[in-house]
């Protein structure tokens, strides 16, 4: 049995219950109402999706825009907490997932995403966000 | 006549790597990753002890590959180590906490019992997502294989590991490790682990056929 310290168990319980809640609503949102995701992201998130990069939300947007619909469906998910010495003491969270992506006219495809979130005014916000097809 | 609300249905162009930050980031990572899985493939991964910060975690996760639709090798050997949250019990927090690695010697103590492997280092791809003075966040996804045993083959898998590093002396050290495991497509097992095509050669090539 691993034993954290107690302010790491707590850190660790949030993590885990963060992103089971992040993952549904990031891909329903994605799939669904895309332009929502704009309420996900901080100003000044970063994103690379399969090596393309996007800076700041309003790039990261107008790149979303222009992909094609999409239906998501995961099939893994773990997280972990920063420590303070990371995150600066601000609770900030990895999120990394599993699944596969079909966007419309294109063949069903698997990828994993990783997510870096911390809490803004007690939201959580998407710091950066990597993407890559497994191919 | 068409509507101009059509969404689009071409994707953006996959590329290769990509490296934010300065060339002294890029060589840093690129020398990282390098050491990170050469220790990684020996006898002896105690090796990467030095690798990890005192209070790193780390955890990993095996999934079947969703895009598969035929029969894939079994995943059995990782079912112990496997922290995928989906497939948890929602409510076993106890579960959830005993598979994250906490701390260099149990981090440690765990890469060293799972199976031994030799990874492609042609197929990595390396995805840099964040870059400041006090951390750096990339992604290296790529192909491996497990060691021949007794009790089962060798499988060419997909790995994905999302690490977490801050700077120490003149490299850095990780503190989140997050590794996912997946069986490989036809296309990637037959396309992985190839040397470099020998140097083309003038006299003419002699076919054996059965």
């Amino acid at each position: 049995m691993t034993t954290f310290p107690e302010g790491v168990a707590t850190k660790v319980d949030i993590a885990v219950q963060a992103g089971e809640e992040f993952y549904n609503l990031y891909y329903e949102t994605f799939d669904k109402k895309r332009h929502l995701l704009a309420k996900l992201y901080m100003d000044t998130a970063k994103l690379v999706w399969n090596g393309n990069p996007a800076d700041g939300k309003e790039a990261i947007l107008k790149f979303f825009e222009n992909l094609p619909s999409s239906e998501h469906k995961i099939d893994s998910l773990d997280c972990h907490p920063l420590i303070d010495q990371v995150s600066g003491g601000q609770m900030t969270i990895m999120v990394k997932t599993y699944g596969t992506v079909e966007f419309s006219k294109n063949k069903k495809r698997s990828f994993q995403q990783t997510f870096m979130l911390t809490s803004q005014n007690n939201k959580w916000m998407i710091v950066s966000d990597c993407m890559r097809f497994q191919e | 006549i068409t509507f101009d609300i059509e969404s689009p249905t071409e994707l953006p162009q996959i590329k290769g790597s990509f490296f934010a930050g300065s060339t002294e980031v890029q060589a840093l990572i690129v020398k990282f990753v390098k050491d990170y899985f050469t220790v990684y493939d020996s006898d002896n991964r105690q090796g990467l002890l030095d690798a990890y910060h005192e209070q790193a975690m780390f955890s990993m996760s095996a999934c079947y590959n969703g895009a598969i639709e035929f029969r894939q090798p079994s995943l059995k050997m990782y079912t112990e180590e496997n922290r995928n949250l989906i497939q948890l019990n929602k409510k076993d927090l106890s579960q959830k906490n005993k598979l994250l690695k906490y701390g260099r010697i149990p981090i440690i103590s765990k890469l060293c019992t799972l199976p031994q492997t030799t990874h492609d280092t042609n197929s990595f791809i390396v995805d840099v997502s964040h870059v400041s003075s006090s951390l750096l966040s990339f992604t290296v996804c790529g192909m491996f294989k497990e060691a021949e045993k007794r009790d089962h083959r060798s499988f060419i898998r997909w790995f994905t590991r999302s690490f977490l590093t801050v700077p120490y002396g003149q490299g850095m050290v990780i503190t989140n490790d997050m590794l996912t495991i997946i069986n490989a497509s036809t296309e990637q097992a037959q396309k992985s682990f190839k040397h470099p095509a020998p140097t083309p050669n003038s006299s003419p090539v002699q076919e054996v056929s059965p």
